[in-house]
């Protein structure tokens, strides 16, 4: 156990993964609150205050410049809007789930080496070892953070099984509800076998949610179950409003990746080696 | 230094939703719980009307044709939140339909703990 843990703790690797998780968060977060955030819609000076600290921490993360600094601004940006403007101001909308699981990623990712690969400080230090006529850096470094997301991620799965883990969910029954509620309103949906397939997808849902956050640690049941992850998450997304949420939950998968994979796939899309 | 701020982040995922979930404790800025779509679709009746012909047979009853009305989301009859919005859209459908209707409910709202059923047809809603 304290080798798994000294592991974890010393584990080093590409960043390339974390790299690309940081272009998509950032992506993610603009998705999300870049048409409250612009400076238009709302002229208090705080609040503007509000929207420029957050283009300009976002578009530096985003870029990969000074990606540390960046990355600790947009985080305390993100917690600044989600603490004290959701819970203090009263902007409901911005203490949702799918926004908590974004803060809480942006927090985890400030842990991560993400601006050594696909990043300005990347190119820079490049560039630099080039002017000096010394090999380029390695895209690699310390990885202990990427646990954080990874855990954060499984947290998010494991407590949402605990949540449907009741009969009203199980039996089908609250699936049912969901389902008139956003597609029928009060009228019954009347397609036959709804309810028994409702009672199908329930249980398996809670099945995957309870497997997944155990199984995508797992090297040799990952092959399986990141496509069943992201088949659940793509039906969510179309099905339900999740808003950000599938989106933000499938950029998580890259935390529990083999950071060497993610470089070499990537290595293969740029130079795909010859037959 | 590592390993004290990996262990204080896996606390810290970890702790909310056990105190909120588990512990009964409550949602503030540094507690998260993970229970999306709990409360989706609870305020939010299942309706279904039936009217009883001369020659004893019964037929669907589309309450909103009926009502003239449309069917967008935001039509405050297409969710009819609770058992009292369900008497009172039966009522309208009952002046709607005229003197002598007999206009039969089914109708059950949901809750956390299951459906709760509100008239099961065996009268008509209009007195």
């Amino acid at each position: 156990m304290i080798a798994l843990w000294n592991g974890l703790v010393d584990r080093r690797g590409s960043t390339r993964a974390m790299g690309l998780l940081r272009i998509g968060l950032v992506l993610v977060c603009w998705s999300r609150w870049a048409g409250e955030l612009v400076l238009h819609h709302d002229t208090d000076p705080l609040r503007t205050l509000l929207s420029l600290a957050f283009f300009t921490a976002s578009t530096a993360l985003l870029l990969g410049w000074q990606t540390r600094v960046a990355n600790v601004l947009f985080a305390a940006v993100l917690w600044w809007m989600y603490a004290w403007w959701g819970f203090e101001k009263g902007v409901s909308t911005w203490i949702h789930h799918h926004t908590y699981i974004l803060v809480a990623s942006v927090t985890w990712l400030a842990f991560t080496p993400s601006g050594g690969s696909f990043s300005v400080d990347r190119w820079l230090a490049v560039r630099r070892a080039r002017a000096a006529g010394v090999p380029a850096p390695p895209e690699e470094g310390p990885l202990w953070g990427t646990t954080l997301l990874a855990v954060q991620c499984s947290s998010v799965y494991f407590f949402s099984a605990v949540d449907k883990t009741t009969w009203w969910f199980l039996s089908g029954n609250h699936l049912v509800a969901v389902f008139q509620y956003l597609y029928t309103g009060s009228d019954p949906i009347t397609i036959p076998g709804f309810a028994a397939t409702c009672a199908v997808l329930a249980v398996a849902t809670v099945v995957v949610e309870y497997v997944l956050p155990i199984g995508l640690f797992v090297p040799s049941l990952r092959r399986w179950l990141v496509p069943m992850g992201l088949v659940l998450h793509a039906v969510f997304y179309v099905v339900l409003p999740v808003a950000t949420f599938s989106v933000t939950m499938v950029l998580l998968y890259l935390a529990y990746l083999d950071p060497q994979a993610v470089h070499d796939a990537v290595d293969d899309l740029l130079d795909p080696p010859t037959r | 230094m590592r390993s004290l701020l990996l262990a204080g982040g896996i606390v810290f995922i970890l702790a909310g939703p056990t105190w909120i979930q588990l512990l009964g404790g409550y949602l503030t800025p540094l507690a998260r719980s993970w229970r999306m779509y709990k409360l989706v679709g609870i305020a939010n009746c299942e309706v279904r009307y039936e009217r009883s012909l001369p020659d004893g047979r019964t037929e669907p009853v589309d309450r909103m044709a009926v009502l003239g009305a449309e069917r967008p989301r935001n039509h405050g009859m297409y969710r009819l939140a609770n058992a009292q919005t369900v008497r009172q859209h039966s009522q309208a459908l009952c002046k709607a339909l005229g003197p002598g209707a007999d206009l039969r409910l089914h109708a059950r709202c949901p809750s956390l703990e299951g459906w709760t059923v509100i008239d099961e047809g065996h009268a008509s809603v209009c007195r």
